[in-house]
């Protein structure tokens, strides 16, 4: 009988080894622009608040001059939709740009092993270190480890709270000690949780919890760029049988392993394509180094398309990238059509259910409406109202103040005149028009009139 | 529940858990040895590999395991078990009411010490009476209190039973019923005659002349007892004032006719039931508040 079989994998410790090259400078350089944004956008005012705010009190979402109520949650998901469709388009021409050079996951995980690294040195002395018994040497420098690694998630949770929560007040407060439980709680969790992610699971995120990983590999096809080890090129390998290398000045594997050391997720590219490879580029950068040692070409490992390895013209112009493209192009027309001709009043009005209308001495006849209205423009503004027949209108009414972000509620009632002309009997469309007295803003609501029958 | 099916449920539940857990278990390793790295199944040329889960994820369906047996001590689940914790969903709504009513007393308690009519100024009181207006009284009297037919205007400032805080509160806790009886068979063919008297009553032009009306020696006889010798009601009783031009049934001869013809009667519910006093109280600033004239 044969040896049992574990189902489960353990999981194999992995140090990358550290290497400078053109993708990780573009990594550096996509990575300064996610933290720069992330860690610095709390700190900005736009007038009296940050100006990126999510108040969650007031359910109101402030972005930079912008102010978005729960009303305008199409917003939110039209974002969502751009979002998702560019990735599909940035997939089906480029790859995993995404996973490799901008997602929080790989940034952070890379910023935590250069901490690592720093401390613990090279991936050889590393991978030594963790053999070793616990020895105060050892003691010491995880512990020094995994303190920058906490303050590190500390200052991340806390610039996240702080998209919610102004981080003056959030550090002042936690200064003395007069947070409230639930701001700890989520000030706690996102260190936690950051902590757990870049610190331990790293590229078991990637390769098991991440649903992005799953679908972006569907959108790949043969003209997709992907990095691809050049298997027409490289094999045989050269360490197997010296005789084999290849007098035409070709590169060609020479069995050096140094794309599987530096690999974060510690896979083997010349496997071919995988869902555990991040496109980070790294192995690239290192295959062509060594390519470079053995005066090669440095396209043994590169960016590449399947079709390109097969010797065929790769199209980024197909039916899908339009496709992808147009959607886009259409997606953010629309959110950019609504953004801008959004109106900054909100306004409802219902008729009064409980009655139907009421007549008075005089032969008029009343019905009675519920407005509620808000300001959702930066500024204090002054508004009237008024009906869209000639013989309907509103009782004695104030003009209306409300300052920035101010709402209200009150009480209209519409009266028809004595010799109605252009009021029929029955239920009829009515259409109220509020509009701010300085012209900015303005929206009309439709509602309906009810004038007794003979 | 009978305690038939308290057993069934306890015995699939338990035999649910182990059969996971022996599954689980179980299935740790194979003594098929590795022939093929694939499931086997081919689509469109696509093979499916058939990789080792993480060792982690195995420990994740053991702390989901062992979170069922927690819950099950915990919380009601098993069977008629009631669980350790005594939680019910009844018990969770009442704590939370409880909590809900808790802060509604520590706001309400202080108004409750002030006079409601010292209220109508009390931007807070009024904002709390108007919440409690909209959700028990606006049914008939209209979300803005203007009332409609057979439901009184309560921003007029004229009262059927009287505007004082006391008179107020004894409307709301105690509810009225008014009750005009029906003249119809009394007046037979003066009808028309009576309803253009009461019409008269309001009308300032025939105020010099309504002694001269036919039917002011019928109304002083029939109509004073409630609505009193001037006409102008009374609030023990009622009896609404008929010389203000404020008509509860509608002011159309039609209307008043059908009034003194069949009579009418109205009612407004008793809310002691429904609304503990210091509510009540918040209901009575605010439904002064609506006819609040400021000096």
């Amino acid at each position: 009988m044969s040896e049992k079989r574990h189902l489960y994998e353990k999981r194999k410790a992995i140090f990358p080894k550290q290497i400078w090259g053109n993708s990780h400078r573009w990594r550096v350089i996509c990575g300064s622009i996610v933290y720069g944004l992330f860690f610095l956008l709390p700190w900005l005012q736009w007038g009296d608040r940050p100006v990126i705010f999510f108040d969650l009190n007031l359910r109101q979402f402030h972005i930079i001059n912008m102010t978005f109520w729960p009303q305008d949650f199409m917003f939110l998901a039209w974002a969502l939709i751009i979002s998702a469709f560019a990735l599909f388009f940035f997939t089906t021409i480029a790859g995993r740009l995404w996973c490799g050079f901008i997602c929080p996951q790989t940034i952070w995980t890379f910023a935590f092993v250069l901490v690592e690294e720093f401390i613990e040195g090279s991936a050889y002395q590393r991978r030594k270190l963790d053999k070793e018994k616990l020895t105060p040497r050892r003691a010491a420098k995880k512990l020094l480890k995994h303190s920058i690694w906490l303050l590190l998630s500390i200052i991340t949770g806390t610039s996240f709270v702080a998209y919610f929560y102004p981080i003056q007040e959030l550090i002042s407060d936690a200064i003395s000690l007069q947070l409230s439980l639930s701001a700890l709680f989520w000030v706690g969790l996102f260190t936690y949780l950051t902590y757990i992610d870049a610190g331990w699971l790293r590229e078991q995120v990637c390769i098991y919890m991440c649903p992005y990983a799953r679908f972006q590999s569907v959108m790949y096809d043969e003209n997709t760029l992907a990095v691809a080890y050049n298997a027409e090129q490289g094999e045989p390998r050269l360490s197997k049988n010296k005789s084999d290398f290849d007098s035409s000045g070709k590169s060609q594997c020479i069995d050096c392993n140094i794309c599987v050391q530096v690999c974060p997720t510690g896979i083997d590219i010349r496997d071919g394509m995988q869902i555990d490879c991040i496109n980070c580029g790294l192995c690239v950068d290192a295959c062509g180094d060594i390519m470079d040692s053995i005066k090669r070409p440095r396209d043994l490992i590169k960016f590449n398309t399947l079709n390109r390895l097969q010797g065929i013209k790769s199209q980024i112009i197909r039916p899908k990238s339009i496709a992808y493209f147009l959607v886009l192009v259409l997606m953010i027309s629309f959110f950019s059509y609504e953004l801008f001709s959004r109106s900054e009043i909100e306004a409802s009005i219902v008729r009064d259910r409980d009655r139907l209308y009421q007549m008075t001495k005089r032969g008029t006849v009343l019905n009675y409406y519920t407005l509620k209205l808000a300001n959702k423009s930066q500024h204090s503004h002054s508004y009237v109202i008024s009906v869209d027949n000639d013989d309907l209108h509103i009782k004695d009414y104030p003009t209306i103040e409300l300052k920035k972000g101010g709402t209200t509620e009150m009480y209209i009632t519409v009266e028809s005149a004595p010799h109605k002309k252009n009021v029929q009997a029955g239920s009829q469309a009515l259409v109220f028009k509020l509009s701010s007295t300085d012209g900015s803003s303005q929206q009309t609501v439709d509602s309906r009139f009810i004038y007794p029958t003979p | 529940m009978s305690s038939f099916w308290s057993l069934w449920i306890i015995i699939l539940t338990v035999i649910t858990v182990a059969g996971i857990t022996w599954v689980l278990f179980a299935n740790r390793s194979s003594d098929q040895s590795e022939t093929d790295k694939t499931t086997g199944h081919v689509y469109d040329g696509i093979e499916e590999y058939d990789n080792p889960l993480p060792a982690w994820w195995f420990n994740l369906f053991v702390a989901t395991i062992v979170f069922s047996i927690i819950y099950l001590v915990l919380y009601p689940g098993m069977g008629s078990f009631k669980g350790v914790l005594g939680w019910t969903q009844i018990n969770q709504w009442q704590a939370r009411s409880d909590a809900g009513e808790d802060v509604f007393m520590q706001q309400a308690e202080p108004l409750f010490a002030i006079p409601a009519a010292q209220l109508v100024e009390n931007h807070r009181a009024i904002r709390m009476g108007k919440r409690l207006f909209k959700s028990n009284c606006s049914v008939c009297h209209g979300g803005d209190g203007k009332g409609g037919h057979a439901f009184p205007n309560l921003t007029d400032n004229d009262w059927l039973y009287g505007g004082t805080e006391e008179a107020i509160k004894q409307s709301i806790t105690h509810g009225r019923e008014g009750a005009m009886p029906p003249w119809g068979a009394v007046l037979g063919e003066n009808l028309n005659a009576m309803t253009t008297y009461v019409q008269a009553l309001s009308d300032e032009t025939q105020a010099d002349t309504i002694t001269e009306h036919e039917m002011h020696n019928t109304f002083e006889m029939m109509c004073t007892a409630c609505h009193g010798k001037d006409a102008t009601g009374n609030i023990a009783m009622g009896a609404p004032n008929l010389t203000d031009n404020i008509w509860l049934y509608g002011s159309g001869a039609g209307e008043i006719k059908m009034t003194i013809e069949h009579g009418r009667s109205g009612k407004m519910p008793a809310h002691e039931k429904l609304l503990n006093k210091e509510r009540i109280h918040l209901i009575t600033a605010y439904v002064m508040s609506l006819s609040h004239v400021p000096e």
